[in-house]
């Protein structure tokens, strides 16, 4: 296994974990809310790892 | 001690370096510098004039940290200067000592931190450094100065390495802080907007949040983790000694939540219960996360740290892989940690599953399972980082046994990038 092969796996497990209709669903209903701000922060920063490219 | 001034550093470090990216760098907060802020109340304690750059917060260029020190130096006081540094910015905190010594060629530079007590061989082989301290740094930064100011022989002070004809010496061992309430509180008075202090985007439910320490040493075994500083030997502060803690953040600095940030912060029930019933008795309010192993909890102790504050905790899993769970040393069970996620869901504690992938022996089918585990559990947010053989480590110990030290990249030992990757 290469140095990017992991990264690739780091990546595939954000996306294997936050881009599922369970949690979609649960960031959806938590815009209206009071954990609004927990999970826009969290979504925020775990979509970073789904958005980047990979170095 | 008070004709003296110790100006402690936090090395500059980009938030693109630490995290590989700058947009991570900008989502991953920032923390109180804890262990430059116990050491600076200890010297405080001992009538010693301290200042507290932290340039990494401060976002300060390599030049702007040595023209801020040469504004805190004051020429009728002895100054010294001591820089703590973890592994992924010893590069870093190596340049600006450098520079330091161009600068201020007399003053003695006093070296501290992680890499120093896991490697302190490579450390000191560069000699801008003049002394390096190993382990907690307390007593030894205080005794080392103390000692420095006297004109006493250095020998006597535990817990220390320096260069002498060329050659390392290496005091006798310093032993681990038995009593951690006889610690002053960090100063963190010392600290520039210390609102400004912020954990990663996902690590506080409400500002002001700030982070608190109650225990040192872990008794676990984990082959991945480093445990130069603190030991293996688990020391925790009492309960009255952390209220008085979490009094004076909220009374003093408004702080609404606290981010405990204890290896284990859980695992001694009965100070926990000690000092949340404290908290209550007293009519302390507040937010607060912590980290957990797995098997530290049970249904009911889970119920009342809901009932006393506790929004989230973070459990290391590191793997959904029993096989890697094992070769890492980890101790626990994926079962025990469905049932306890299953628990805190109920309860309504949110809960972080924090992985790792790349372990020494992690194949594709063992990091498989380790996406499919955390998908398959119902927590409430999964971090994922990249298995680091970090110094003090075990893991480091058996993959760099025969390396040159001075030929590692040591500003690669982020948890972003795969350093020794599985061989299969």
């Amino acid at each position: 296994m290469t140095g990017l092969d992991v990264l690739k796996m780091q990546k595939e497990f954000y996306k294997s974990f936050y881009l599922r209709p369970k949690v979609i669903f649960r960031y959806f209903l938590s815009l209206f809310s009071s954990a609004f701000f927990i999970k826009f922060k969290t979504l925020t920063m775990n979509a970073l790892y789904i958005i980047l490219p990979i170095k | 001690m008070k004709n003296t001034t110790y100006i402690l550093i936090n090395p500059p470090i980009l938030r693109a370096e630490r995290y590989s990216s700058k947009f991570l760098g900008a989502a991953g907060g920032s923390l109180v510098p804890l262990g430059i802020l116990y050491i600076a109340s200890f010297m405080e304690s001992k009538g010693c004039n301290v200042e507290v750059i932290d340039a990494e917060h401060q976002l300060l260029t390599q030049n702007e940290t040595i023209e801020y020190v040469r504004k805190l130096i004051n020429p009728n006081k002895k100054t010294y200067i001591g820089i703590s540094t973890t592994t992924v910015c010893f590069n870093n905190a190596v340049v600006l000592a450098q520079n330091l010594k161009k600068n201020f060629p007399e003053i003695k530079i006093i070296l501290g931190g992680v890499h120093v007590s896991s490697l302190p061989e490579h450390a000191m082989g560069y000699e801008c450094f003049d002394y390096g301290i190993i382990g907690e740094g307390e007593i030894t930064n205080y005794e080392l100065i103390d000692c420095l100011n006297n004109n006493n022989d250095i020998n006597s002070v535990k817990g220390i390495v320096y260069r002498e004809q060329g050659k390392l010496v290496y005091t006798a061992k310093r032993e681990p802080i038995k009593n951690l309430d006889e610690l002053p509180f960090p100063a963190r008075h010392l600290l520039k907007n210390l609102e400004q202090y912020v954990p990663g985007l996902s690590d506080y439910k409400q500002l002001p949040v700030t982070n608190i320490i109650t225990s040192r040493g872990c008794p676990g075994q984990c082959t991945f983790c480093s445990n130069a500083v603190f030991g293996r030997t688990y020391r925790s502060r009492s309960a009255q000694n952390i209220f008085e803690e979490i009094e004076d953040v909220i009374k003093k600095y408004k702080m609404k939540e606290i981010h405990f940030i204890d290896d284990s912060f859980l695992l001694n029930k009965i100070r926990i219960r000690e000092l949340f019933d404290l908290c209550t008795e007293k009519n302390l309010k507040f937010s607060w996360s912590c980290y957990s192993r797995i098997d530290n909890v049970n249904y009911e102790y889970l119920k009342y740290l809901k009932q006393h504050g506790c929004w989230r905790i973070s459990f290391g899993i590191e793997s959904g892989d029993k096989q890697v769970l094992k070769d890492i040393k980890k101790n626990i069970t994926l079962d025990n940690a469905k049932e306890v996620i299953t628990w805190c869901n109920e309860l309504g504690i949110k809960t972080t599953g924090l992985f790792m992938i790349g372990h020494p022996t992690d194949t594709v089918e063992s990091i498989k399972n380790t996406i499919n585990f955390a998908v398959n559990i119902p927590f409430s947010d999964a971090a994922c980082c990249v298995s680091t053989p970090l110094p003090g480590s075990e893991q480091f110990k058996t993959m760099f046994k025969d390396c040159n030290y001075n030929e590692i990249d040591f500003s690669k030992f982020n948890t972003m990038y795969s350093v020794v990757p599985p061989p299969v």
